[in-house]
């Protein structure tokens, strides 16, 4: 009994000396974290201000007011004798290059989406060592490393930039901007939905395999069903996001609502602005709808 | 002319870096025995069946699969027919209906496409069906696996098992995973198919009440040896006991000394 109590103190005594010999550790990581992160805010703002010369006093001047004002009651119809958010010619026109936006978009996220299942399983490192497909070569290896140095290639390089390259090479239209930005979120989905396979339980694997499967059937009854449904989120969310980047590329070319945004923009058409404006917010509401019903599909 | 024996140990051993999981031991079972191999964890059962399953080379000795070596029989339907193996668990593809898992014994004898089109328009339904009813599930033939409870995630491996339809079943801890009632169902379910269909059937175990009362030959291994193997009838249930107790002695001891240190 008394031995016991002896014991039971000794551990209390470790435990509590092991607490101690940590605790201050962290909470000096902590505290430092916290002093550098608001010594790194003060420096930034000391150096906006004196070191730059903005003043906070300009930006909010009596004369951007005005012209913020002046901008906003254009856009909103002021001084226009027929705006163009109550006509039914442009409304038309807005619906059909929202339209074409959305074909832009499906056309990117199927480029990337069939680039991605072709290339997607000698991309993930368990297959690269063998253990996916229970079989390691050396044509796995180099494969894998090939496909996955194009996979950082291409989303790499911004969407802007591919979208510039490709307008200037094809005349603007829904392809380039489909392409520039099919190419970029292919390297995107490569990664992520490799990363996917890469995390697959390898037991039913190996269950087929002693059950007389060859390779290509574990891979459709085991690594597929398992992937689809992951795959297909990762779609649906890169789908969501290139909806909203058309309006970038359409900016350099690309056909769709960005580009009537900047010529508009550039013709002082306010009303055409806001017009459009108005159904990009639909059309991403609209593309938000359809994914997360989609979703709800796979579960 | 007598039957080759299912399968033939000549001195097979293994071991995994410096800690041998399996000392040199021959084995000789025949075609349509029921095996339990029992043993503390760590005995070398799941080597063992590893090995009789031709998914482990030994490092020493020679096995006979029904007279070929295991590298006669590629893995493929070759292998497939001849051993099939179930795990405790994590077996299944969880995201396909019951159906797909259980046909699934059937691709080592389908082509590519014919597995591909069975995915759309299953193939072979009736003899899925069956094995869903000898097992006692024929009415989640179109669940989706991952709804399913452990037990009958259990039964559908056991389908899939009989659809494969291999010579000798070979099953590594079947029932450790499951409640004791659903165990003894389980194990009277395997035992049964394996008698019926005159299969040779060696699964391992922990429970020797159980090894004792569905099996007809029992082999004991400790620290990867043969401990010992004979028919259930010739065992008293108190030896069976000794196997676990004296490992449990050797662990006191183990750990008294480790205390020290």
């Amino acid at each position: 009994m008394n031995l016991e109590r002896e014991s039971f103190n000794s551990l209390k005594a470790r435990v509590l000396t092991q607490t101690r010999g940590t605790a201050p550790s962290t909470l000096n990581i902590v505290k430092l974290s916290a002093i550098l992160s608001l010594g790194l805010a003060a420096a930034s703002w000391v150096y906006v201000i004196a070191v730059e010369n903005a003043s906070l006093n300009e930006f909010f001047s009596r004369e951007n007011l005005t012209y913020a004002t002046g901008f906003i009651s254009q856009m909103l119809g002021n001084n226009a004798n027929k705006p163009a958010f109550l006509e039914a010619e442009s409304w038309r026109n807005a619906l059909f290059l929202s339209y074409e936006t959305l074909q832009m978009s499906v056309l990117a996220i199927s480029f990337a989406g069939i680039g991605m299942l072709l290339t997607v399983i000698p991309a993930a490192r368990t297959a690269r060592d063998g253990s996916l497909t229970l079989s390691r070569t050396w044509y796995g290896i180099v494969s894998f490393f090939l496909i996955r140095s194009v996979y950082t290639l291409s989303r790499a390089v911004p969407e802007l930039i591919v979208a510039m390259i490709i307008v200037f090479i094809f005349k603007p239209g829904i392809l380039p901007g489909a392409l520039a930005l099919g190419l970029h979120n292919f390297g995107i989905l490569g990664k992520l939905c490799a990363e996917v396979v890469e995390d697959i339980d390898l037991r039913p694997s190996r269950a087929l395999r002693s059950s007389g499967a060859s390779t290509a059937q574990i891979l459709l009854y085991s690594i597929l069903p398992a992937a689809a449904p992951k795959f297909l989120t990762y779609m649906l969310y890169r789908w969501e996001v290139i909806i909203r980047t058309t309006i970038i590329v359409g900016f350099v070319g690309a056909a769709g609502l960005g580009r009537q945004f900047k010529l508009s923009m550039s013709w002082f058409h306010y009303t055409e602005v806001t017009l459009l404006l108005f159904s990009y917010l639909l059309l991403v509401v609209f593309v938000d709808l359809i994914s997360g019903f989609l979703r709800r599909l796979t579960r | 002319m007598k039957a080759l024996p299912m399968f033939q140990l000549n001195g097979v051993g293994k071991s995994y870096g410096m800690t041998a999981a399996l000392a040199p031991l021959s084995l000789t079972i025949e075609q349509g025995e029921t095996i339990a191999l029992v043993g503390p964890s760590g005995a070398g059962k799941t080597t063992l069946l590893n090995i009789l399953a031709g998914l482990i080379k030994p490092d020493t000795g020679q096995v006979k699969i029904e007279g070929y070596p295991p590298a006669a029989l590629p893995p493929g339907p070759k292998r497939s027919r001849k051993v099939g193996i179930m795990h405790q668990q994590f077996d299944l593809i969880e995201q396909l209906p019951v159906i797909h898992n259980v046909l699934a014994g059937r691709l080592g004898e389908w082509s590519f496409f014919r597995s591909l089109f069975s995915l759309l328009v299953p193939q072979d339904v009736q003899l899925a069906r069956a094995a869903l009813s000898r097992v006692g599930i024929a009415d989640k033939i179109h669940l989706r696996t991952s709804r399913l409870s452990g037990g009958e995630k259990q039964r559908v491996a056991l389908a899939r098992l009989s659809v494969q339809d291999p010579k000798a079943f070979l099953a590594d801890e079947p029932v450790s995973s499951l409640d004791p009632v659903r165990a003894e169902d389980l194990l009277v379910m395997l035992t049964r198919l394996a008698i019926e269909e005159n299969k040779t059937l060696v699964a391992s175990l922990h429970s020797p009440e159980l090894a004792l009362r569905y099996f007809s030959r029992i082999i004991a291994l400790r620290n990867g040896n043969i401990y010992f193997d004979r028919s259930a009838s010739q065992i008293n249930s108190e030896e069976l006991a000794g196997l676990y107790i004296l490992e449990k002695e050797a662990i006191d001891v183990e750990s008294a000394a480790s205390g020290k240190a």
